[in-house]
């Protein structure tokens, strides 16, 4: 069976870095604001972050009642870095909405939870003038394992070109504490939720078929005669396509001679373009 | 000893930012007298960024404008290679401009204009129609390509047919595939750089961009071969840097008493493609 191809994490860490401090440059914010979760992607993200812009970031943990292993992992991380952590619960505000709205449905409540993050998120930045870091990583932005508008909301995504097991692969070289690193990966939106079990597949099968899929441009008929099972690459085939709505920015109907993302196309850089005299 | 001495400026670029991106040319360009470089090479657009899209027009310029004044006058006292986009009958280019002297003696507009997946180039501007040499200073005959026309054998066999010494190659390669060695892009750049020196026996110069645009990360790497294939100097990836390579002319001369390439050169032979 095919396996994703050899990764050199220094090279990658160097390229990462160098794109946060360029994109906080470019944005003229005083650094950057990251949303720990104790997780492996974010915690990578804020050691990144915090290398890119020589410390100057504000890590922000918002838990949804108390997760010991979180808040533990979360401390972990901020000793390492030397970064004080901001904590603020978001358990009675969430807890005020579901009962408002008398909401039960799980997911419905797990992507409440991550929208109240973001709105959070946001508003450090707003008042530390800080540009608002994102920890997407490739796999779940393909697939679209994430909230539209909750954690998918930021402004850069460091590790999102990243497949799940690159940024393992990642953490090792940047010495992210390991209780982080060996833990199975969860959104932590309801009780033992864990990536692996709602995806149906394991992050080593889903990201070999996503790598030779996406970046080497095989077809399904080519995946099987490498040893991959139809079905599952049909199914992730599948998750792949119903994901393309969220990668994109709203869809504007076309009215007028020029229209914002479709053509009227301008780098975000080129806002700090000259004048023309 | 007959030769040159090149100095590759590996520099970074921001979007529509002349003035910015000027005032680094010319850091650059001291920089490459204070080295004793007889020629300094900038990557493609440097001038003003890359990814201009729908701002091609508005930030091209005839290669007549005042704003190219200070390089001009630069190069009163060393050769330059400098891109951006050039405005000629009302149409948008990718130029690279050779100065000396004071002013611009040559120009190369792109020919080869990318358009697969992240490029735009043949939306944003229209393509070159010709391949010439020029002479430098000393009287060896350059020619020049910019970034994707090295990828056309065509057009590097032009190069060839037309014998010039030594082709440059201001670029802005985006980095992609990163591999166990580092960018898997700069394996197949080297690989083109080297096998085209050493099959065309020439010096071979090629100038990459550094920095972002929009997530885009130009990897550096820049580097000259010899006609051998033998690469002079490379620059690091990621790095804003001047890297200096001395040319020997001789080598030419010597690569032709070796394996004399060129004079197998059967530039007026026709090919035939007969297929029953």
């Amino acid at each position: 069976m095919l396996s994703l191809p050899g990764f050199d994490p220094a090279f990658v860490s160097k390229v990462i870095q160098q794109f946060i401090s360029e994109e906080v440059r470019k944005s003229g914010l005083n650094g950057a604001v990251i949303s720990l979760s104790g997780g492996l992607d974010s915690s990578v993200v804020a050691k990144l972050a915090y290398e890119a812009l020589h410390g100057n970031i504000r890590l922000l943990y918002m838990p949804y009642r108390t997760i010991q292993t979180s808040e533990r992992d979360v401390q972990a991380l901020a000793e390492q870095l030397r970064v004080p952590v901001e904590t603020y619960p978001i358990t009675e505000w969430a807890a005020l909405f579901f009962r408002e709205r008398q909401l039960e449905d799980r997911m419905r409540r797990g992507n409440v939870l991550a929208r109240l993050r973001m709105v959070a998120l946001f508003d450090v930045s707003a008042r530390d003038k800080a540009l608002v870091i994102g920890s997407s990583n490739k796999t779940e932005i393909l697939v679209g394992y994430s909230t539209w508008y909750g954690d998918s909301a930021c402004a850069i995504l460091p590790i999102g070109d990243l497949y799940k097991t690159q940024v393992r692969c990642l953490a090792e070289y940047l010495n992210i504490p390991e209780s982080i690193r060996n833990k199975p990966p969860s959104a932590e939106l309801w009780e033992n939720q864990t990536d692996e079990a709602e995806l149906g597949v394991t992050y080593d099968d889903l990201d070999r078929i996503l790598y030779y899929l996406v970046d080497e441009q095989y077809t399904i008929t080519q995946m099987v005669e490498k040893g991959f099972s139809e079905e599952i690459v049909r199914k992730v085939q599948r998750k792949m396509q119903a994901s393309y709505y969220k990668q994109r920015t709203p869809i504007i109907c076309k009215c007028s001679n020029r229209t914002v993302g479709l053509d009227y196309r301008y780098s975000k850089d080129a806002q700090n373009c000259e004048e023309e005299e | 000893m007959d030769g040159m001495k090149v100095a590759l400026a590996q520099i970074n670029a921001d979007i529509g930012r002349f003035q910015h991106n000027l005032a680094k040319h010319l850091a650059y360009i001291q920089l490459a007298r204070e080295a004793e470089a007889d020629i300094v090479v900038f990557p493609e657009m440097a001038l003003t960024g890359y990814s201009l899209q729908d701002l091609a027009l508005t930030l091209a310029m005839p290669s007549t404008s005042k704003k190219l004044d200070p390089l001009r006058q630069a190069s009163q006292q060393i050769d330059i290679i400098a891109s951006f986009p050039e405005l000629s009958d009302h149409a948008a280019y990718i130029a690279s401009a050779y100065f000396s002297g004071g002013e611009i003696r040559h120009i190369h507009r792109k020919l080869y204009l990318p358009i697969n997946g992240i490029f735009n180039d043949r939306k944003d501007f229209k393509p070159g129609n010709h391949i010439t040499v020029f002479p430098l200073r000393d009287q060896h005959i350059a020619s020049m390509l910019v970034c994707r026309d090295i990828w056309h054998m065509d057009a590097s066999l032009r190069c060839r047919e037309l014998g010039a010494s030594i082709l440059f190659a201001p670029s802005a390669v985006p980095l992609r595939k990163i591999t166990a060695n580092g960018p898997g892009v700069s394996a197949f750049i080297d690989r083109t750089v080297q096998g085209y020196a050493e099959k065309s026996s020439q010096f071979f110069v090629f100038v990459n961009r550094v920095g972002f645009e929009e997530g885009i990360c130009f990897y550096g790497g820049s580097l000259v071969a010899d006609p051998f294939g033998t690469v002079l100097v490379k620059a690091p990836y990621l790095e804003e840097t001047l890297v200096v390579a001395e040319v020997d002319w001789r080598e030419l001369e010597r690569k032709n008493r070796l394996l004399p390439l060129s004079y197998e050169q059967q530039p007026y032979a026709s090919w035939r493609r007969e297929v029953a």
